[in-house]
């Protein structure tokens, strides 16, 4: 990880990544306009803390993701001036306005486009017999395109911090996310958890509701970010104030909830089981809980322990402790 | 006139000084006795003969001179004693001789490491390092090899090294022998064997870029031996690529290889090239003097292959010149090549010989080479899917229907045109926003104190730590020797031994715990003491059963 000192004169990026699964947010305790609400708020709250703190807003959809702030568009940008002309705040600090701007405009944009979300197929929809998990929604999820947002904050970080010589700008990644993982973009998501991590960009998650997200919960320990579950939703501005606000430079000093506890304990490939012992195939390293003469993800061909010769055996055995007798010190080679 | 246990190894007819007598030497010292004399008159241990000397080989008399350190404080100088071989095989018996004291010096010397060479007293002087010499416990005659191998390994293992220690030499519990005996000091040896072949194996050697240098390997009266390795011919060739013409062109038709090779080194060619410009008592030998001609005129002219423009670039200096152009001192006008023209040929043979040794293949390191793609098979995840998902949990999986998502889609974007943010107006109320707070506050606080119980873990000081952890190895060995020596063949005075041992390690058990602090120290030895007690009782068991039945045999 890159060693990064930070001062009191940073001047901080925050990156927020907003989660916007139609799917999920329909069925969601806090609709969507409130939740965006309060957001719009607490970025208002980050940009009003120092004049030079800077903001990007991406929004994470189904099968796409968006900046919704900067825009680099002149004619939207003009366009979305002469829209918001006409409405009655005319006191609000302009670069906050801008920005609400800016960010409502883009949302509705998304939203007005239904095919591109509908085209997108999450593969995970084949899996139809899955029972047991009790969700707070009654229609599924369909995930969000994480990591297609991450990998553009991480871009656009790299181009900001590129173009600033004197090297005080600081990032963060900041992702509000709702909707489940995607077994999908593991790859990609892990990815962009380690360039984080080299680069030192911390990454926080605000999981709004919906269940924890391991890839998530993960990104924020090794990035040393916060993960917050948020219980009530609704007041989910004083989450977001409290926990999100502060910089990186206080961070050193101020103790910030967040869960410390990451569930790193592997389950098992053929019924997800939280295994504590178990069989590892020696070749793509999947987990079983029971032994098989043939690995499921890479059919590779074990023999069956006990029927063949003594070498053979403990290739099959690897990942089985084998009792060792404390008596008699057997002379290992 | 001998000690107990010394044995005589050799013997012969020696004078000294003009006086006839014996000459001996044995398993300790080297003697000699004037005829009918019953006491040796010059005795020297070993330890105290610093050189020898022999007289030339086709000498009149043949003669050993031994030089000793001398045992009186009142003459600090050496001792010189010159013997004379006056039997009829002399000249045997004086190499006889001379090898075995080379061996025996060799023998102490290689024992004892650390034994300075002007004490009196052979081997177990205390000296600098602090290892017993003599390890030879159990072994037949000392073998010097394995000797070496033990000083060595207790010298690179610290643990062994304390268990050694605390074993063999404070208590004397174990022997030397039961000592290296023991699996688990077997164990330790192998895995250093195996950490000393992997660091010789990480290390290559480089090529040598020693000059031909043929010693005289061994002389034996008027002959002098010289041994030539295929690689000291190899070398010979690359040096000498005259020598490897003559070699080609007669061997094996003209000439057998012996042939060459003899009349090689009798030729004036070699005898010349070892020393420079020399003597000329080596006879004319037309092959090599064709060979001395070739080389006097190659190294005479100026060398064809100096390549301007094919310099390798890591030996060429030109190209960095500019960059060491501040400072360094003015060119230097003396020196110009080639002025001296006796050293001419001598410096041009060197400068080939620097050439040749191929600079390009040393500088090529391994390690930096970029990897081959190593032939692998392609991992084939089937169902990579399947094995991403077993790290998500497994969560989710209501499928949604497709004209069901394309009514909340169409849904959700109508509820998104109609919406305007207004955050002017209250968001949150009160009540909630507080229970918030609360609720985060009782999160960070929960974090902070499980952060300080973490920090409070008591460490033990340093000695203490060290001093359990000796403890518990000394204890562990002994309780293996006790084991070993109660099952399967019980050996009665060893188990004794070892119960002793025992009852020993539990006092100090006390000790140590009074030392600590009884606190949580005692759960940590609790294995090991209780173990020992479990030894102690089944000691106390055979022995009674020894006791009930003496005759049975077991």
């Amino acid at each position: 990880m890159k060693d990064t000192t930070t001062s009191e004169d940073d001047s901080n990026l925050l990156v927020i990544i907003v989660d916007t699964n139609p799917f999920v947010w329909s069925a969601a305790p806090l609709p969507l306009n409130d939740a965006l609400c309060q957001i719009l708020l607490f970025i208002n709250a980050h940009l009003s803390l120092k004049h030079d703190n800077k903001l990007a807003v991406i929004a994470s959809h189904v099968g796409v993701s968006k900046f919704l702030y900067p825009i680099t568009d002149d004619s939207e940008i003009k366009s979305i001036a002469k829209e918001s002309r006409g409405t009655k705040d005319a006191n609000v600090y302009p670069n906050f306005k801008i920005v609400n701007d800016q960010v409502t405009a883009g949302l509705k944009k998304l939203f007005k486009d239904v095919d591109t979300p509908q085209a997108y197929q999450d593969k995970a929809r084949y899996e139809t017999d899955r029972k047991g998990s009790s969700h707070n929604f009654p229609l599924s999820a369909g995930t969000s395109m994480i990591s297609g947002s991450l990998s553009m904050a991480l871009c656009y970080i790299n181009r900001i911090t590129k173009s600033d010589d004197l090297g005080r700008i600081k990032p963060r990644i900041l992702a509000i996310s709702v909707s489940p993982d995607s077994a999908f973009q593991y790859i990609p998501i892990m990815n962009c958890i380690f360039s984080a991590q080299k680069s030192s960009i911390p990454v926080d998650v605000c999981k709004v509701f919906g269940e924890d997200t391991v890839f998530l919960q993960q990104a924020a320990h090794i990035t040393s970010g916060i993960y917050l579950k948020v219980e009530d939703p609704q007041s989910l501005l004083q989450y977001l104030m409290f926990t999100f606000l502060p910089d990186r430079y206080s961070r050193n000093y101020l103790c910030l909830p967040g869960q410390d506890q990451v569930d790193f304990r592997a389950a098992c490939f053929c019924h997800k089981r939280i295994i504590d012992i178990g069989y590892v195939c020696s070749v793509c390293l999947s987990i079983f809980c029971d032994f098989s003469p043939v690995c499921s993800t890479c059919k590779t061909k074990f023999p069956i322990p006990g029927k063949t010769v003594g070498m053979i055996r403990s290739r099959s055995n690897v990942g089985t402790p084998k009792p060792v007798s404390a008596s008699t010190p057997t002379s290992m080679s | 006139m001998l000690d107990p246990n010394e044995q005589i190894v050799l013997k012969a007819a020696v004078s000294y000084k003009k006086n006839k007598g014996t000459l001996t030497v044995t398993s300790k010292r080297v003697g000699w006795a004037a005829i009918g004399a019953k006491a040796f008159s010059i005795s020297v241990p070993f330890a105290n003969i610093k050189a020898q000397m022999q007289s030339l080989p086709n000498a009149a008399k043949v003669m050993l001179k031994l030089t000793t350190t001398s045992t009186d404080s009142n003459s600090p100088a050496d001792n010189n004693y010159t013997f004379e071989f006056s039997g009829p095989k002399a000249l045997q018996e004086r190499d006889a001789f001379k090898d075995l004291i080379t061996q025996n010096l060799t023998r102490i010397r290689g024992s004892s490491p650390s034994t300075p060479s002007n004490t009196a007293s052979p081997a177990t002087t205390p000296a600098p390092s602090p290892l017993p010499a003599p390890v030879l416990g159990g072994l037949p005659g000392g073998l010097s090899s394995e000797i070496q191998a033990r000083l060595s390994l207790l010298s690179k293992n610290k643990e062994l090294q304390s268990l050694h220690q605390e074993l063999v030499m404070t208590t004397k519990t174990v022997t030397e022998a039961e000592f290296w005996e023991s699996p688990y000091v077997k164990r330790i040896r192998q895995q250093q064997l195996k950490k000393d072949q992997a660091v010789a194996e990480g290390q290559q050697k480089g090529r040598s870029s020693q000059m031909v240098n043929l010693l005289p390997g061994t002389q034996e009266g008027a002959d002098v031996k010289y041994t030539l390795t295929s690689q000291n011919i190899h070398d010979i060739f690359a040096q000498y690529p005259s020598v490897k013409r003559g070699y080609d062109v007669n061997v094996p038709d003209k000439l057998s290889e012996e042939q060459f090779w003899k009349r090689f080194l009798a030729s004036q060619f070699f005898h010349r090239s070892r020393a420079g410009i020399r003597a000329t008592t080596v006879p004319k030998d037309d092959l090599f003097d064709k060979c001395m001609a070739e080389e006097d005129e190659e190294n005479t002219s100026v060398p064809k292959s100096l390549n301007a423009t094919n310099i390798h670039r890591l030996i060429d200096l030109a190209s960095t010149e500019e960059d060491h152009v501040h400072g360094g001192n003015s060119p230097d006008l003396t020196m110009v090549p080639g002025r001296t023209a006796q050293s001419l040929p001598l410096i041009r043979r060197f400068n080939r010989h620097a050439m040749q040794n191929k600079i390009e293949n040393e500088i090529l390191i391994e390690d930096l080479e970029a990897p081959e793609p190593p032939n692998k098979i392609v991992l084939d995840i089937q169902d990579t899917r399947r094995y991403f998902e077993s790290q998500s949990g497994g969560a989710a999986a209501n499928v949604l229907e497709s004209k069901d998502s394309m009514e909340v889609l169409k849904d959700f974007a109508q509820k998104a045109m109609e919406w305007q943010p207004d955050i002017t107006q209250r968001l949150i109320g009160k009540t909630p926003a507080e229970r918030v707070m609360h609720e985060l506050t009782g999160v960070i606080r929960k974090k902070l104190t499980r952060a300080r119980a973490k920090e409070s873990d008591a460490k033990l000081p340093v000695s203490i730590q060290h001093k359990l952890t000796a403890y518990q190895s000394a204890t562990n060995e002994i309780l293996r020797h006790f084991w070993a020596s109660a099952e399967p063949n019980y050996r009665a005075d060893k188990n004794a031994r070892m119960v002793e041992a025992l009852r020993k390690q539990q006092e100090k058990a006390r000790e140590l715990l009074a030392l600590a602090g009884p606190e949580d120290n005692e759960r940590m030895i609790g294995p090991v003491t209780r173990a020992v007690d479990k030894a102690l009782a089944e000691g106390r068991k055979k022995v009674l059963q020894k006791k009930i039945a003496p005759g049975v045999a077991r």
